[in-house]
């Protein structure tokens, strides 16, 4: 096997294995697979039409064989590629989201946690009130008692 | 009484109708507050028909409440078969004031008050193991519940309780007398219950009707006052009697404990006995230091500045919470609108589709879950923001009414400070004035000054003087004689002119003292006992002279007298002073004479004013028990003919007086003082008209001599109207004086006689009075028939001189002067025919009046001759006695 077989396969390979993280890890919903699957297909199709040229090339001029094979090859890298771009965008779109829900979430806590305070220093008030109206009460009902 | 670990008298306090029951629920409060428990020995009952007024007795234990509802009305009549139709029902609350009510209410509901005070009274005796039992009964005469059921209850239990226990209850009563302010109802109603229970006490023998037993059941019972010298004592009152009741040990577990044994109940009963048919009224006079009253005012002081130091802060804090809450509101308004755009990012994010879009729904569901959260805690917290505002409006608002209070606590410490310097002292509380410096000085030595007594407090400000001014010298003085709280004239120079007290210390039946003060052994009450109260050491023997006022109050007030010094520590600061009077003599000196007991002019008038149907409502005793009423009183009973018997009952009350009927004889002199005093007075008065003739007449005519005589006789005419006017007033006043005779005659009628003594002075003043009114029928008779002919010669004269004028004198001024003189010739013999027929009529009265005298001598003699027979009489008296009974037999022929 020629190398430049060898170097196709690694490729269709990396495709594969895009294909299966993107589905197994990552979990990305199928519609997304079409295209690294599509990419490892034409990989394949690559190889084959490299291992295979003389045969499945032969219509073609032997100067139009390597272009239609690079261009199968890069076609399927390409399709490769946008998936993983798509992928990244999708993400980091969700990221944003998530810290923006996080922030929300956080002032939200904060502000929970000052109105807290600020009704347990009001209740502070009302007990400190509450005994000087008890004090002055003592001391009006004293009053009456040493009337 | 001293030591109360002993003490196994059971007590009973028993407080009926409104007032009773408040006053029950006073001493109870009072007994709590300082004792913080109720002694084993004693229970406190309270008997009411109006239920709020029970519920506001909230000292008092809910199973010695006794509150007796309204049966309906067929239950009513039938209970009471006696009762009339308009008093089956009662408008108003309880009894609707309205005595005859109150005892059909009490005879429906007499099963039930014995029940729970048998059962209060076994408690006590299965607690304490004693089978004695002094029991004290409050209420009020005006209101229909207490009046009514004061008697049969007091009567009931004391029959009870010998039956029961052995041994019979000692029981004091007190009645608290309406004010002069109060409508005519209560009023009479007070006017009704005095004389029921004067009659009831005027029995001291048993006298059992029917199983039932209507001699008197009270040991003492004592008469207060609402009204004190016009004005309303109420606080004083409510302040008085628990005072009275705690701090002298009646019950005990007070709030003073003393030292030593004062009085105990057998010798106060002691001191009473003999005097049990009479009233008795309590004094209450107190100075106190008023410490109480400085520390509150020192500790208001020191509290102001830190209450308004913490208000300041509270403002401040509370200002930064609202700013906060402000900023807070609009960051969630700013966070709301934040998550909506989030959610909306979520859905835009989530809503992409297709091959060149990559949805993380993982990151999408923890953002919404997060966003969601937010949202849910941001709705709570607009909620919790706002109610947080409420609650710091509710703060503030908090805030502003402690600030008012602080106000209130600044207008205390104000009020305190005017206290302390400018007391409102009364005649029986004096708080000793402090100067705002002595108020600042003794801050400093606050601390010493709760160890320190009265009199070293005094000292020590270097008021010694002023100390023993008001707490030794009143009792040197005598003052606290005259603080009864009642309206209680202890002396009849009060009350009569000082022309008849000569008239009667002439005839020897008042004596004066060497200051001019009356002294007059009948008028005196029975038993003074002055209880001085405090701390041993605020005692001061050498300044107090109890002995000198001991001699002043027998000499002039009371029959006897006792100073008592208790010795009571909690009292470091006060210097009370109690008085009991024992034997009051309500009834009037004289007739047409103020009552002694002022509140009677008041009840009388309203009792007064209630015709007879309407008199029933104000009356209790008797009713619907026609048999006992029979057989006490003597008036015959028809059996079944309730309306004749109540009818003969209502007019048994209304005809009686409060009055002993011993007392009525000394009316007798105070009359016959009267009767003296006018016979001078006519004899003056006709010896006047006697000169009233001797005008002169001029022998020769001179225009001076007819100016003269002009005037001689306007003055003359002027003086016969005057002489006409004044024997139309005497012989009014003859009458009046012949009815007061009558009166005292016919009261004395049956009455037991006085001592022989007195009656020989009364001999000498009829006597003596029958000899002036003899002396003058016959100066009457002599001057009336003079009186017109002497006039009619005198007209006649000076017409003689008139007619003798010589014509050419007549000129118009002449002319002017005789025709005046003729008219008042004219006018002169016309007002003398009247003023002669005038002095004629003074005659009748006084005829009548000296027959009335006659019959009174009679009286006198019998009385006279009945206890010339009696073995036991005073030696002076027989002196005395052949002279008058010689005077007696001459004037028979």
């Amino acid at each position: 096997m020629e190398p430049f077989s060898i170097v196709i396969l690694i490729v269709a390979c990396v495709m594969i294995v895009e294909v299966l993280l993107l589905l197994v890890r990552l979990k990305v919903e199928k519609v997304l697979l079409l295209m690294p699957g599509a990419g490892a297909v034409l990989e394949f199709v690559a190889f084959a039409l490299y291992e295979y040229r003389d045969k499945l090339l032969s219509p073609v001029s032997e100067s139009v064989r390597p272009v239609i094979i690079y261009l199968v090859l890069v076609a399927g890298i390409v399709l490769g590629m946008i998936s993983i771009v798509i992928w990244l965008r999708g993400e980091r779109e969700a990221k944003s989201l998530i810290s923006a829900a996080k922030s929300i979430d956080g002032a939200v806590t904060r502000i929970e946690s000052e109105v807290q305070s600020s009704g347990m220093e009001i209740e502070h008030f009302d007990e400190e009130m509450g005994d000087i109206k008890k004090k002055i009460a003592d001391y009006e009902s004293r009053e009456k008692e040493v009337e | 009484m001293g030591d109360r670990s002993e003490d196994t008298v059971n007590r009973m306090v028993i407080g009926i109708g409104g007032q009773g029951s408040f006053i029950v629920n006073n001493i109870l409060r009072m007994l709590k507050r300082k004792t913080g428990k109720i002694p084993k020995n004693e229970e406190f009952l309270i008997i009411d028909t109006d239920q709020a007024s029970a519920n506001a007795c909230t000292e008092v234990e809910e199973r010695w409440k006794i509150v007796l509802s309204r049966p309906d009305t067929i239950l009513m009549k039938n209970a009471n078969r006696w009762l009339p139709d308009p008093y089956l029902s009662a408008a108003g609350a309880g009894c609707g004031q309205h005595r005859i009510y109150g005892r059909a209410m009490y005879n429906v509901h007499r099963e039930r008050i014995f029940n729970a005070i048998g059962a209060a009274a076994s408690e006590l005796r299965n607690r304490t193991g004693g089978k004695d039992f002094f029991i004290i009964m409050v209420c009020a005469f005006g209101g229909g519940t207490g009046s009514s059921m004061l008697l049969d209850i007091a009567i009931d239990i004391r029959d009870w309780i010998s039956r029961q226990f052995g041994s019979e209850p000692v029981i004091f009563g007190m009645g608290i007398l309406p004010s002069s302010k109060e409508s005519a109802l209560p009023t009479a109603n007070a006017l009704g219950t005095l004389k029921e229970l004067h009659f009831l006490m005027s029995h001291s023998e048993d006298i059992i009707v029917e199983d039932k037993n209507y001699s008197n059941p009270f040991k003492l019972f004592f008469l207060l006052g609402r009204d004190l010298q016009g004005q309303n004592r109420d606080e004083e009152l409510e302040r008085a009697i628990p005072r009275f009741l705690l701090d002298l040990g009646f019950l005990p577990g007070g709030t003073v404990e003393m030292r030593g044994k004062w009085l105990d109940l057998n010798d106060l009963q002691n001191r009473a006995r003999g005097y049990e048919n009479r009233f008795d009224s309590l004094g209450y006079y107190e100075c106190v230091f008023p410490t109480e009253k400085l520390f509150l005012y020192y500790d208001v002081e020191d509290e102001i500045p830190v209450v308004r130091e913490k208000l300041v802060e509270i403002e401040a804090r509370v200002a930064e919470i609202r700013g906060k809450i402000e900023s807070q509101r609009s960051e969630l308004e700013r966070y709301s609108s934040r998550i909506k755009e989030v959610q909306r990012m979520i859905e835009d994010f989530e809503s992409r589709a297709g091959l060149l879009t990559y949805v993380n729904t993982a990151a999408i569901e923890e953002a919404r879950a997060k966003v969601e959260r937010a949202r849910k805690k941001l709705v709570e917290l607009k909620e919790t923001v706002f109610d947080l505002e409420v609650r710091v409006n509710d703060a503030e608002e908090e805030k502003r009414q402690t600030e008012r209070r602080l106000e209130r606590l600044d207008a205390l410490r104000n009020k305190l400070l005017r206290e302390l310097g400018a007391p409102k002292n009364t005649r029986s509380y004096h708080q000793i004035e402090l100067t705002e410096e002595e108020i600042k000085s003794l801050k400093r030595s606050r601390e010493d000054l709760k160890k320190m007594s009265f009199k070293e407090i005094m000292q020590h400000l270097g008021r010694e003087d002023e100390y023993f001014r008001w707490t030794h010298a009143p009792i040197n003085e005598g003052d606290i004689i005259f603080n009864p709280m009642l309206n209680y004239r202890h002396s009849i120079e009060n009350v009569m002119a000082s022309q008849y007290i000569e008239i009667l210390h002439d005839y020897g039946f008042v004596e004066v003292d060497a200051q001019g003060n009356i002294m007059n052994e009948e008028e005196k009450f029975g038993h003074f006992i002055a209880v001085l109260s405090s701390r041993a050491d605020n005692f001061d023997d050498a300044r107090l002279g109890g002995g000198a006022f001991k001699s002043m109050v027998t000499e002039r007030f009371a029959k006897d007298a006792d100073v008592l010094k208790l010795d009571t520590p909690a009292r470091a600061h006060s210097f009370a002073i109690y008085t009991l009077m024992i034997g009051l003599q309500p009834w009037s000196p004289g007739p047409d004479l103020p009552p002694r007991l002022r509140e009677l002019e008041w009840l009388e008038y309203a009792y007064r004013q209630s015709d007879f149907a309407r008199l029933q409502r104000h009356h209790s005793l008797f009713y619907g028990t026609s048999k006992p009423f029979s057989i006490i009183t003597g008036i015959e009973y028809i059996p079944g003919a309730e309306e004749k018997n109540r009818d003969a009952v209502t007019k048994f009350w209304k005809n009686y007086e409060i009055i002993e009927p011993e007392a009525i004889w000394n009316n007798t002199p105070i009359v016959l003082a009267r009767c003296l005093k006018m016979f001078d007075n006519l004899l003056s008065g006709l010896d006047v008209a006697d000169n009233l003739n001797s005008i002169r007449i001029p022998d020769s005519y001179s225009i001076a001599n007819l100016t003269m005589l002009v005037h001689e006789l306007e003055n003359a005419a002027r003086n016969v109207e005057k002489l006409k006017r004044w024997t139309k007033e005497a012989s009014r006043g003859f009458g009046q004086l012949k009815s007061q005779l009558d009166g005292v005659i016919a009261r004395l009628k049956g009455v037991k006689p006085p001592l022989t003594a007195k009656v020989a002075k009364m001999m000498r003043m009829i006597d003596d009075a029958i000899r002036d009114m003899e002396i003058l029928l016959d100066r009457i008779n002599d001057i009336s028939k003079r009186f017109s002919s002497d006039m009619n010669a005198m007209v006649e004269n000076a017409k003689t001189f008139i007619g003798a004028i010589p014509s050419d004198e007549t000129s118009s001024a002449v002319i002017r002067h005789i025709t005046k003189a003729e008219s008042e010739l004219s006018r002169l013999k016309d007002e003398s025919v009247k003023a002669s027929r005038g002095i004629r009529d003074m005659g009748e009265p006084l005829a009548a009046m000296l027959s009335s005298l006659r019959e009174l001598k009679g009286m006198i003699g019998e009385t006279e001759e009945e206890q010339g027979e009696q073995p036991v009489v005073e030696p002076q008296a027989n002196i005395e006695l052949p002279e008058l009974s010689l005077d007696m037999g001459g004037e028979d022929e």
